[in-house]
C-alpha cells in the first residue's frame, strides 16, 4: 500500500492503491445481498408470465430488495435494485405444483421489466424444483431485476415453503 | 375466461407457442402487484392486437 504525506499528520491512501495483498485473511466485500421467499402458494394464469410474489426476506443487507406488491422507493414489486453498480449473481429456486397436467414450466429473469432470460425451461407434467442462475450487470441506480414463471397448465400453482422457491442474489464484482 | 383464451377466441390462428417468453410474439404479463394479467407487448406478424372493447365483449 502506498502511503503519501506520512510526515504531515493527515495520511492519504493513494486512489487505485490497495490491492488483495494488503486485507487481512478473511475480509469479503460487503456489496449487497439479498434472500426473498413467498409465505402463500401463488396460482397464476396459464400461459401469462407472472411475477413470483416473494414477500418475506431471509435477509436484505442493503434494503433493495422490494417484497411487496407496490412499488417502494423506486423498486417495483417483487425486484431487486442495487446501489452498487456492478456484476450480481442470481440463484433461483421455483417449486412448480399442478394439480393437472402441465405442458410447459418456464422460469424467467427479467431486467428492468423487458424481454428476459429463462433460466429453466421444463415441458412435463408433476410438481418439482426448478433451479436456475444468471449473472447481470446492474447499475446501481435504476436497473432490477425480476423473477418471473410460465406455466401452461389448467391449474397453475407455485409451492411457498422456503426450500422450494426462493430467489436469491449478490454483489460479484463492482464495476 | 383467462386473457390467453380470450385472446385466442378473438385470433383463433394463434396458440400457446405465440405467448412463450422470450421466443413467442405476444408478451402476456402479470407484474403481481394488484393490477391482473395485460399484454405487455404485441409483435404477431400478421395477427392484430385485439382492442379493450373486444376483450371486454367476452
Amino acid at each position: 500500500m502506498t502511503i503519501i504525506d506520512g510526515t504531515t499528520g493527515i495520511d492519504k491512501i493513494t486512489d487505485g492503491s490497495v490491492v488483495q495483498a494488503d486485507l487481512a485473511s478473511g475480509v469479503a466485500g460487503t456489496g449487497p445481498a439479498f434472500s426473498a421467499y413467498p409465505t402463500a402458494q401463488q396460482t397464476v394464469t396459464s400461459a401469462v408470465s407472472t411475477v413470483v410474489v416473494l414477500d418475506a426476506e431471509e435477509f436484505d443487507t442493503a434494503s433493495r430488495f422490494n417484497n411487496t406488491g407496490s412499488t417502494v422507493g423506486g423498486i417495483p414489486a417483487y425486484s431487486f435494485m442495487p446501489n452498487v453498480a456492478g456484476y450480481y449473481m442470481f440463484s433461483t429456486t421455483v417449486s412448480n405444483e399442478v394439480s393437472v397436467s402441465s405442458s410447459r414450466f418456464i422460469v424467467i429473469t427479467q431486467k428492468n421489466g423487458t424481454g428476459g432470460d429463462r433460466v429453466f425451461d421444463y415441458q412435463n407434467t408433476g410438481t418439482f424444483n426448478a433451479p436456475g442462475t444468471i449473472l447481470y450487470y446492474l447499475n446501481g441506480t435504476t436497473d432490477y431485476v425480476t423473477l418471473q414463471v410460465y406455466v401452461a397448465a389448467t391449474t397453475a400453482k407455485l409451492n411457498n415453503q422456503f426450500s422450494q422457491t426462493r430467489f436469491q442474489g449478490f454483489l460479484v464484482r463492482a464495476a | 375466461m383467462t386473457l390467453p383464451e380470450k385472446i385466442i377466441t378473438l385470433r383463433p390462428n394463434l396458440n400457446m407457442e405465440d405467448f412463450l417468453p422470450t421466443t413467442g410474439t405476444i408478451r402476456l404479463q402479470n407484474d403481481s402487484d394488484g393490477k391482473g394479467d395485460y399484454i405487455k407487448s404485441w409483435n404477431h406478424p400478421t395477427e392484430t392486437q385485439p382492442t379493450p372493447e373486444e376483450l371486454d365483449s367476452i
